[in-house]
């Protein structure tokens, strides 16, 4: 399954679901450099793993546990290797 | 288009109570119809505020502000329930109904501030911070707690003057005064929330939370101006029910917002999952052969019809009879 997006375009594209699409930019934007410390074009898909860690409390707190794990879990296997 | 029609509920409601009320043509007939009305858009913020509760986990933040602002509904539907309607001149109420009345409406007030603090701090909690520039934030909540001093500041000023003077009993009035300011200023963040998550599912919660603050603020600058305005007290009364049904019905519109936004979704791939929509499908078979320059192969591979519904193979065609031409 070959996807030409970037990983972090991916991820925005999933969380601008629930959160639209400027939120979800900034959001990926704000823990990509905090928990990276890489640009979200930077971010490659080993860094994946530590960037959707670092959502959970963001999602967590905005769609509740269950629903985040859900999305976690679903952007984990369309990211994974 | 669900959330379109949810949104639109609040202001059909409103117009529909007008009209009943309009119908009815007599005031005495129209206490009755605002008590019914009350009620009954109260217990449906309840159910509604109480649904989204449910959809989120234990230990979740928002499952708290939700369940504060059910719990605030619950409160206002006993008060409705105990006290029975509200007359307004019309009828002389008794004053012990009057002081079972102020405690609910205290403590409705008291949750109301927490939910509404608890789900005005959700950026915060998220580690994110409100969206635009300091300034206009700083506007956005100097509007708002203006606004919230004009519509609710006269009761205030009046309760606390009363307060000062030795009249202990007013002071439930003067606390609940100040709630209403405070959850009005909390309509600033809830409509910048709002601007921040537009085009997402959960941009509709906070739309109409807002919506349902502002129509809360309607309800007391009614109260305070309108007799004035309208020149009518039946007229301002009119009105200011329909913001009250509309405030309830907009709460119960939100909680059905965030209840559809967190549903579970299935479907193939992520987008898909979350959205509940249908995947894109082919509308027709992928073709088969070499591939060609302008349709690279991992596109083509990746839709196909995995997941989709394939359509019926069609029919043969029945061949003519040699003889049905006759």
């Amino acid at each position: 399954m070959g996807d030409a997006r970037a990983p972090a375009q991916i991820i925005v594209e999933a969380l601008s679901v629930y959160l639209g699409p400027n939120t979800a930019r900034n959001a990926v934007k704000t823990f990509a450099e905090r928990s990276l410390g890489l640009a979200p074009d930077a971010v490659t898909r080993q860094d994946c793993p530590r960037l959707l860690e670092a959502l959970r409390p963001m999602l967590k707190t905005l769609l509740g546990t269950a629903q985040c794990d859900a999305l976690l879990a679903s952007l984990s296997r369309e990211l994974g290797p | 288009m669900r959330y379109r029609l949810a949104a639109l509920s609040p202001v059909l409601f409103a117009a529909a109570l007008v009209a009943i009320v309009l119908a009815s043509g007599s005031p005495v007939t129209a206490v009755g119809i605002y008590h019914a009305a009350g009620i009954l858009a109260k217990g449906l913020a309840a159910a509604g505020c109480l649904a989204a509760a449910a959809r989120f986990g234990r230990g979740d933040y928002l499952r708290t502000g939700w369940a504060l602002f059910a719990g605030c509904y619950v409160l206002l539907v006993a008060k409705d329930l105990v006290t029975g309607p509200d007359p307004r001149g019309l009828l002389a109420a008794a004053p012990s109904q009057d002081r079972l009345r102020d405690l609910f409406v205290l403590a409705a007030n008291v949750l109301s501030v927490a939910g509404a603090w608890l789900l005005a701090r959700v950026w915060a909690r998220a580690g994110l911070s409100l969206p635009g520039p300091a300034a206009r934030r700083a506007g956005a909540f100097a509007g708002a707690a203006a606004v919230a001093l004009l519509v609710a500041g006269p009761a205030l000023w009046v309760d606390a003057h009363a307060v000062l003077e030795g009249r202990t009993d007013i002071a439930m009035y003067a606390i609940s005064d100040l709630g209403d300011i405070a959850t009005f200023t909390l309509t600033a963040p809830f409509l910048l929330t709002a601007v921040a998550l537009l085009g997402g599912l959960l941009g509709w919660t906070w739309i109409l939370l807002a919506a349902g603050n502002v129509a809360w603020m309607l309800v007391d600058g009614t109260q305070v101006f309108g007799p004035r305005a309208l020149g009518d007290p039946v007229t301002a009364r009119v009105f200011e029910e329909a913001f009250r049904v509309a405030a309830c019905l907009s709460y119960f519109a939100a909680g059905l917002a965030a209840l559809g936004a967190l549903r579970r979704r299935r479907g193939p791939g992520v987008a898909s999952r979350v959205t509940g929509r249908a995947p894109r499908c082919p509308t027709r078979p992928p073709r088969r052969g070499p591939p060609s320059p302008a349709r690279p192969v991992a596109r083509r591979r990746s839709r196909g019809w995995a997941g989709c519904r394939r359509p019926a193979a069609p029919r043969p065609r029945p061949r003519a009879r040699p003889d049905s031409r006759r």
